[in-house]
């Protein structure tokens, strides 16, 4: 599902985020991203949703090379890759029912659709009673099930999370953990980025340790199997 | 998603715009109307002084003064000439007696002036309405040439200070159309770039959900179009208040200037103003939105 071959990303600053990194996700799989501030998470997932580029190297997401791949095919690669932000990325003027249905109606959706699709991921993340509010009337733990909803609603084959529960207690960060097993057990490969080793060992999952750009360890099952 | 379905979600999305940044939109359809306002009282100044200058040439006559003693048959004859000429649009023969009778009542109470000659001292004449008045030159030499003609009265000089007049004008006001044209799609590009800055984070995060170039771009082209059309009707308004205006003002001077403008070419020009609102609005979004690279 998502290859990457000896990728290196520098920025113009001179800073190597990422240096020589190999990696094999398959379809299906859940990883977590863990490893210190700086150390390449965020850039190594703004290259699974094409937001940055390599310096070298080849990042292959779903058979497509990112590097090769056309501008104006960029918008259909992200609309089978869900990003879940840890600042959320709300459109702070749109309700919370269009900030999820304006993800659908970009793929070109008919109404019916939308309102259908937009239902049933408010619900699955419960906040089908919030859907007339806006981003500024909700607690950070809901934004970021909003924010989750709308990467879902698309039925992303690829779901990338970058610190989901960065802003949330212990408690709300279990519960987003929880419906992000979950959406894996449907079978979409989910990639987590996190800070939180806490949680991390709390699921059985594969971590992949990154330190200054590289890949420190890649372990397929740690933690206990809460999930 | 069907093309209605589409049109009316962009459309809903660029009226919800307008509305959320109440500021910036008027802020645009402000700095739109005043490029137009005076975008417009320019191109109503040059359609009035083209007007001007056009009635000044029609009003342009040559005037053949025949030599004394031709007969009739030979100012019919030269008449017939004249009448086939290309050159010449209509002629008329004036007489040494009506012509006589033209200056007397001209001058009116004093015609007494005139009654101590005793004879007829004018020529028999032709009055020539030229179809070009480019031809002029030539035309004269020709008549000239003639053995019954004395002299001709071309004004040639007045003719072609007319002539550069109009065409000066038409250059330095379509220099300067345009030049006002561009400067003020500076200025709403500007605008516009404005509250397209101030959306950007949103520009970014539609992106980022997977929405194309022209998903994103429709609804502020859309918004920049609605901008603009409402922009030129506020300068319409306006440019209508401010003329009839001017035109009391003038006919309260007395100044005996009359043929202005009228309201047919008011309207035509009231549609150029809509299309360049549009314009101006739709191409200042498309400018502001290439400098985000959408």
């Amino acid at each position: 599902m998502i290859q990457m071959y000896n990728v290196v990303k520098a920025y113009p600053n001179g800073v190597e985020a990422l240096r020589g990194i190999n990696l094999a996700i398959k379809k299906g799989e859940f990883v977590f991203l863990v490893g210190p501030s700086g150390a390449g998470k965020t850039t190594l997932m703004r290259l699974v949703y094409r937001d940055e580029l390599p310096t070298s190297g080849h990042v292959v997401i779903d058979g497509r090379n990112i590097e090769r791949l056309h501008e104006s095919r960029v918008p259909y690669l992200r609309r089978s890759v869900g990003v879940v932000f840890q600042d959320f990325k709300l459109i702070e003027s749109k309700s919370i029912h269009d900030n999820v249905a304006f993800a659908l109606r970009v793929t070109g959706a008919g109404t019916d659709e939308v309102q259908v699709k937009t239902a049933r991921a408010l619900d699955l993340l419960g906040l089908k009673h919030k859907a007339n509010l806006y981003p500024s009337q909700l607690s950070a733990g809901e934004k970021q099930r909003v924010c989750i909803a709308r990467a879902l609603v698309n039925d992303p084959a690829i779901l990338v999370t970058d610190e989901p529960t960065g802003n949330l207690d212990p408690e709300l960060s279990l519960d987003i953990m929880r419906i992000l097993v979950e959406i894996n057990n449907r079978g979409t490969t989910v990639i987590m980025a996190t800070h939180n080793m806490g949680l991390v060992d709390q699921f059985a999952k594969r971590v992949v340790h990154l330190v200054a750009g590289k890949v420190l360890s890649d372990q397929e099952k740690h933690g206990k199997a809460m999930d | 998603m069907e093309f209605v379905e589409t049109v009316s979600f962009h459309s809903r999305e660029a009226l919800a715009g307008l509305r959320r940044s109440k500021v910036m939109a008027a802020a645009t359809i402000t700095s739109i109307a005043l490029s137009l306002l005076v975008l417009g009282s320019f191109i109503l100044f040059l359609k009035n002084a083209n007007l001007f200058l056009g009635r000044l040439h029609d009003q342009y006559k040559l005037i053949v003064y025949l030599k004394d003693g031709v007969d009739t048959e030979s100012v019919t004859m030269l008449k017939r000439r004249f009448e086939a000429d290309p050159a010449i649009q209509t002629v008329t023969y004036v007489s040494r007696e009506e012509a006589l009778k033209l200056v007397l009542s001209d001058l009116g109470e004093k015609a007494w002036i005139l009654k101590t000659i005793e004879k007829n001292p004018l020529p028999d004449s032709f009055e020539i309405k030229v179809a070009e008045t480019a031809d002029v030159p030539d035309l004269v030499r020709r008549l000239e040439a003639d053995r019954a003609v004395g002299s001709v009265s071309s004004g040639q000089e007045w003719v072609t200070n007319i002539l550069r007049c109009i065409s000066f004008t038409r250059c330095v006001g379509f220099v300067l159309v345009v030049v006002l044209g561009l400067a003020s799609l500076l200025i709403v590009a500007n605008t516009i770039w404005l509250t397209v800055y101030a959306r950007r984070d949103e520009i970014s995060i539609m992106r980022l959900v997977g929405a194309t170039n022209w998903f994103i771009r429709t609804p502020f082209l859309i918004e920049g179009l609605l901008a603009g059309v409402a922009g030129a009707l506020l300068s319409f308004a306006l440019l209508v208040v401010g003329y009839r205006f001017f035109l009391g003002q003038i006919q309260g001077l007395s100044l005996g200037v009359t043929g202005f403008v009228g309201w047919p070419e008011l309207r035509r020009l009231g549609v150029q103003l809509f299309l360049m609102g549009g314009v101006l609005g739709f191409l200042g979004s498309l400018v502001s939105l290439r400098r985000l690279s959408v």
